[in-house]
Formats: structure tokens, C-alpha cells, sequence
């Protein structure tokens, strides 16, 4: 018996705390499965989400998180579902190399080969979708994610994308930030900004693979961009910023499963987590904007 | 044909058809603004104004188009207020695409249980089904492509100043903001219409490939209309009558008694294919063609390198370069120059001291002009060497005091 059931949102805090210290949360319930691993999966975004703002590399980011469904099903079809996450590196070599190779070798303006890629490599994963799995709700899934199906296994998956992440991030932190802020600097001091682009792309294709099952492809997106635009309103140290993201990602995932499971008390209709956290992230910018600035948000 | 008699086929075949033609037109449009990426937050925003209209119980095409123009034109106004606030465009981008994608997928959360009739027609939005087309869709599909056809071919001049060189058009007195405004608002439109062939996810797509088909195989802005417009209508028959052959196909095949075959993937797959086929075998701009361009330019430096070594008497080993001079006639079998061979080598030389006593003229060093010569001597034209010669007043001696050939003569 679910011990969230009919609980209401200040309710679930205190049963998650009360669980916690009681440690009864040894056997979490579904509810406690969907906060940890969205919780994981926030923190492991906020790690490496500020980079790819500041690089520039959201797009990247972007266009990643459609071809990996293509990485993805590969895996499912030649590795017999094998490791995921060697889909899902191909899919990230894959994409930027087609992205480059159309951009320099065909002369077509970046954008329209961004577009072109992720586009094309995501239909093709769709028709093989359709042929080989046609009774799988991969399709839907695949860009909404669906935290109810969550088991401890993911909770586990997501917290070593985190803490991966979070090693590699305090580890190459300076590097990281050179490169970030002065690449041609680097260069002279015989650090290959193209490296950690690299090293911070293969970190990306980890998170948005473990973040596939838990909120889909599209909405890790904005895991990854709004918790570090919210954070940006207190600070504009990166360090403090590479705190506050995760931080503030995982408090919007926990409220978000909380109001989840309010709304589901009060009104008996059980709405997507992934929607309301999607939701709630611009809401979040938008309350710290107000509460930081004095000027009317609009 | 059995197709057109066929009323299941007719409408999403036609339909598809047609709005692929106008999603070309307006993506053709996006590439030459260089703001393909505005095609894509705009179909993933307007997922919940698509939701929001279903929920208030409109299933028409029209009432989808408002909602969805609504809410991708909030979401962009959202984005520019991101903008203004220093968030780089792309990340703006993403975070009003991911937000606005999601709260779709939370108004379609609640749809499906409140209305769970309508959640098909929702799912169909996401991928497309071209199946659920009407003859009423048709029509307005078809109303678009003659609209945007109308406006293309009645303001052509105006547009194309407007796209290439917006000061210019601003001196000119037209309402540069206003005609943003409207373009905007015609790719929204066509946008949400769109959205029921191919789905929210793969409309980038369809607006950009036709595009990229299109710019490999001319320069010039009605010509790449046209193409974008067949590639588009190619694309999107083809898809539809793809996705219902290919499903009875392999339902034989596998001995499966239900199958579909998504339409709109297929449909972007056929467009890409078409733009990644363009792309390589077009005349002039195309992989191919360049490829074979750059390969005997690169012959041509060999080949005149050879002569000019020949000319200078220097020792020349034998080599396949050498073969195919002789095979063309300028060299002889036992290794000499022939009259025409003396003639393009001389041109050659000339070209190469004109210009390092150009760069000599320009201030360069005399030491340091040669490799830049070495270069240019294989790509200036007869026209530049006219000038030159012009220029620089007849010059009989380069930098190194060696004699400039005069033109047409051997030595």
C-alpha cells in the first residue's frame, strides 16, 4: 500500500522526512523512486547544464536528445538492448559529425543543419520504431518520459550520472572554466578546448540517456537550461552557480512530485509529474526573477 | 487512378500534399533568414495550444490554428523577454521550447482523462497522422498554398529586397516590422496546419529540407521557391503513399494483421533523403560536381608546375603529369615543349613575375613575394592580367630582375 496515497502536499514532505528518519524509506515507495531519481537527474543536469549555456552548446544539447532515441533503439536492435549508453554515445559521435560534415563539407548554414540532422536521424528512429516495436509506447515515452514506471534501478542510474557527473565537473573544474571563458587562452597553454567539448558532450549523452526514462528527451531540456538561468539571479560565480543549479533543480522536481500527487488527492486526476516539473521550472525562474529584482517581470 | 477513387487515400494524400508545398514555401523563407531554429520552437509551442483547444472542444482545423498560432506567439514573446535579459539566444531557445513542450504534455495529461476521446487525435499530434486529413482540410490546405503563392508572386521584388538587405528596404520606405511581423505570422499558421501530417517533433523538418534541397541547385530566389515547393509536394505524396503501401507490404511480409506505418516520419525521411541527394549530384554546388571541380584544378597546378620546369630547362622526372602533357599535345614524346606547350608555359611565367611585381609595388619584400606568386600564377584570370599589365605599366622584369614574357610570346 502506497503510504502517499491521499496525501496531500504539505503531507507528503512530512511523510518523505518522517520515512527518512524512521528509515522505512529502505522500501521507498513510488513516490520516493520518482523524487530521487528526478531529483538525480536534476542534480546531474545542473552539473554540466551551466557549461553548455555558456558555451553555446544548448543546441547541441538539443538536437542530442532527439538522435539519441535513434542511439537508443540501435542498441535495442543490435545489442539486444545491450548498453544503452553506447547507443547513446554512437548517436552523440553520430550526430556531431554529420552536423560538422554537412555544416563544412556541404557549405549549408549551420542552423539549417542542425535542423536537418536531428530531424531526419529521429524519423528514421521512429520508422524503426514502428517496424520493430510496434506494441511499445517507446514513441510517446520517449519525449515525455514516464516516472510512474520508475524502479529503485533508476533511482541508482541517476544518482551515478550525478555523482559522475558532479566528480568530473570539481575535477576538471578550471580547465572546464578556461576553456568555457577563453579558449583561444587555453590553446596557448596547451589545453584543447575540443577536448572538453568532447568530454562534455559524452557527459550530456550520459545524463540525457538516463534521464530517457524518467522525463523523456525533451523535457531533460529543461533541466538543463532552467535551473542555471534561475540560479544566475544570485550569482555570477560559477562555483556558487554549480551548487545553486542542481540545488535548485532538485527542489523543483521534489515540489513537482509533491503537487503531483496533491492533485491527484484533491481532484482524482493523475497529471503528468513530468508536465507539472516542466511547468513549475519557468515558474521557479520567474518567482526568483521577482524576488531578486524589483523590476515588473515582463 | 484506383488512388484518387479511393476517398481514404484521396484527402491525406492531397492534403499532405499540399501543406508539404506551403511548409516548404515558408521554410525556404526561415533558411534564407538563417532562423530555421524559429521553425522548430514554433511547432513545439504550439503543442499546448493544440491541447488547449481540444479541451475547449474544437476539432476543426481552424480552431487548431488558433490555438496553436496562440501559443507558439506567446511562447515566442517569452523567448525574446528571455533575450533581453542577456540569456543567449540558444539557450532561450531551449528552455521556452522545453517549457512550453511541457506544459502541453501536463494539458494533455488532464485531457486524457477528462476527455479521453480526444486523446488519439493528441497523440497524433506529437508524430503526425496524415490518415485523419479531411476533404475540408484539403480545401483550407489548398486555400494556404494559393495564399502564400498569391503573396510570393504578387510582392516578389519587395520581398526579395526585404530578405537580402533590409537597410535598403527600410530607405526604400517599406514597413520593414510590419512585413516581420506578417511572415512570422504566416509561418505560424502554416506551422500549426502542419502539425497534423507530420507532428510537432519532425516539422523542422519539413520546413528545412526542401530549403536545402532547393539552395544546391540554383543562386537565384524564384528558382529555389520552385524546387523547395516540388521537393515539399515530392516528400509528401510520396510519404503518404509510402507509409500505406510499405504497411500492407510488410503486414504480407511479417504475416501481421495490424500495421501502421507513421506518415510523417516518413514523409521528413523522403525530404532529407531528397536534400542529402541534391546536395551531392547538383550541378555546380553539388559534393560531386565540387569534388571533380577541385580535382582537376588541382591537375592543372600539377600540370603547369610541369611546364614551367620544362620551360626553365630544369629536369623534370617522368611522371603520370608528364604522360598527360604529352597526350594533350604539349610536350613532345622526347620530353621538349611544343610551340603550344612554350606558349602556356611562358603565359604561366608571366603571370607569376606580373604578380610578384604587383606585391613588390604593394610594399612586400622581394624575398617574400614568391610563394604567394607560386600561387596566384594558376588562378589569375586573362581579364586581371590585362589590368595588371595596365596597372604596373607594362613591366619588362620582375623583382628578381628576371625578363617578364611578353603575352602570346614564347620566351
Amino acid at each position: 500500500m502506497n503510504p502517499y496515497w491521499n496525501a496531500t502536499f504539505p503531507e507528503v514532505f512530512y511523510l518523505f522526512v518522517r520515512r527518512l528518519c524512521t528509515g522505512e524509506i529502505g522500501t521507498p515507495a513510488p513516490d520516493e523512486i520518482q523524487i530521487f531519481t528526478l531529483s538525480c537527474v536534476a542534480a546531474a543536469c545542473g552539473c554540466i547544464g551551466p557549461f553548455l549555456v555558456l558555451r553555446r552548446m544548448t543546441m547541441l544539447a538539443n538536437s542530442l536528445s532527439h538522435t539519441l532515441l535513434l542511439g537508443i533503439v540501435a542498441a535495442l536492435l543490435l545489442l539486444s538492448g545491450g548498453s544503452l549508453v553506447l547507443g547513446a554515445l554512437i548517436a552523440a559521435v553520430l550526430t556531431v559529425a554529420l552536423t560538422e560534415g554537412l555544416h563544412r563539407l556541404l557549405q549549408i548554414p549551420e542552423d539549417a543543419s542542425i535542423g536537418l540532422v536531428f530531424t531526419s536521424l529521429f524519423a528514421l528512429a521512429l520508422c524503426l520504431i514502428a517496424l520493430f516495436f510496434p506494441n511499445a509506447h517507446l514513441s510517446t515515452e520517449a519525449v515525455m518520459g514516464n516516472p510512474d514506471l520508475l524502479q529503485p534501478i533508476d533511482a541508482w542510474r541517476a544518482a551515478l550520472v550525478a555523482i559522475s557527473n558532479a566528480l568530473f565537473v570539481a575535477v576538471f573544474f578550471e580547465r572546464l572554466r578556461l576553456t568555457t571563458f577563453d579558449p583561444l587562452f587555453a590553446r596557448t597553454l596547451g589545453i584543447s578546448p575540443r577536448l572538453y567539448q568532447g568530454l562534455l558532450l559524452v557527459a550530456t549523452a550520459a545524463t540525457l540517456v538516463c534521464a530517457f526514462r524518467a522525463v523523456g528527451l525533451i523535457l531533460v531540456l529543461g533541466f538543463l537550461v532552467g535551473p542555471y538561468l534561475a540560479a544566475r539571479f544570485f550569482s555570477a560565480s560559477l562555483k556558487r552557480l554549480l551548487i545553486l543549479a542542481p540545488l535548485i533543480g532538485g527542489i523543483v522536481s521534489f515540489i513537482g512530485v509533491a503537487l503531483s500527487r496533491h492533485l491527484l488527492t484533491v481532484t482524482g486526476i493523475p497529471l503528468s509529474t513530468v508536465g507539472i516539473i516542466a511547468a513549475l521550472l519557468p515558474v521557479a525562474y520567474a518567482a526568483l526573477f521577482a524576488l531578486h529584482s524589483r523590476r515588473p517581470i515582463w | 487512378m484506383m488512388l484518387w477513387a479511393d476517398p481514404l487515400v484521396r484527402a491525406p494524400l492531397l492534403g499532405a500534399t499540399l501543406i508539404s508545398i506551403a511548409a516548404a514555401w515558408m521554410g525556404a523563407l526561415l533558411y534564407l533568414q538563417r532562423r530555421t531554429l524559429t521553425g522548430e520552437i514554433v511547432s513545439h509551442a504550439s503543442y499546448p495550444g493544440l491541447a488547449l483547444a481540444l479541451l475547449a472542444g474544437w476539432v476543426d482545423d481552424g480552431a487548431l490554428v488558433l490555438g496553436g498560432f496562440l501559443s507558439s506567439w506567446i511562447t515566442l514573446r517569452w523567448m525574446r523577454s528571455l533575450e533581453r535579459r542577456a540569456v543567449p539566444t540558444d539557450s532561450a531557445l531551449t528552455f521556452a521550447l522545453a517549457s512550453s513542450f511541457g506544459i502541453g504534455v501536463l494539458i494533455v495529461s488532464w485531457l486524457q482523462t477528462t476527455l479521453p476521446r480526444t486523446t488519439l487525435l493528441l497523440a497524433s499530434f506529437l508524430y503526425g497522422q496524415a490518415a485523419t486529413l479531411s476533404d475540408g482540410s484539403v480545401q483550407l490546405y489548398g486555400a494556404v498554398c494559393v495564399l502564400i503563392a498569391l503573396g510570393w508572386g504578387l510582392f516578389f521584388p519587395w520581398l526579395r529586397v526585404h530578405l537580402f538587405d533590409r537597410e535598403f528596404a527600410r530607405s526604400l520606405g517599406m514597413p520593414v516590422e510590419w512585413i516581420d511581423r506578417l511572415l512570422l505570422a504566416s509561418v505560424l499558421i502554416t506551422v500549426s496546419l502542419g502539425i497534423r501530417s507530420v507532428g510537432v517533433i519532425l516539422m523542422t523538418g519539413l520546413l528545412v529540407a526542401p530549403a536545402i534541397a532547393a539552395r544546391a541547385w540554383t543562386e537565384r530566389l524564384a528558382p529555389f521557391l520552385c524546387i523547395a515547393g516540388a521537393v515539399g509536394a515530392l516528400s509528401g505524396a510520396s510519404g503518404v503513399l509510402l507509409s500505406i503501401h510499405g504497411a500492407v507490404a510488410w503486414k504480407a511480409y511479417m504475416g501481421i494483421a495490424r500495421f501502421t506505418l507513421p506518415t510523417g516520419p516518413l514523409i521528413v525521411l523522403i525530404a532529407a533523403l531528397l536534400a542529402f541527394i541534391s546536395l551531392m549530384v547538383a550541378p555546380r554546388r553539388g559534393w560531386i560536381a565540387r569534388f571533380f571541380r577541385s580535382r582537376s584544378f588541382r591537375k592543372k597546378i600539377a600540370e603547369e608546375h610541369l611546364l614551367k620546369s620544362l620551360w626553365k630547362q630544369e629536369p623534370v622526372p617522368p611522371s603520370r603529369t608528364l604522360q598527360r602533357l604529352v597526350r594533350e599535345g604539349w610536350v613532345t614524346q622526347e620530353g621538349a615543349l611544343t610551340e603550344d606547350g612554350e606558349r602556356r608555359a611562358a603565359s604561366v611565367v608571366r603571370l607569376h613575375r606580373l604578380w610578384e611585381v604587383y606585391l613588390t609595388e604593394l610594399g612586400v619584400r622581394p624575398d617574400e613575394v614568391h610563394g604567394s606568386a607560386e600561387e596566384m600564377e594558376h588562378v589569375l584570370t586573362r581579364d586581371m592580367e590585362e589590368r595588371l599589365t595596365h596597372l604596373l605599366s607594362n613591366p619588362v622584369s620582375d623583382p628578381h630582375h628576371q625578363p617578364i614574357p611578353r603575352r602570346g610570346a614564347k620566351r
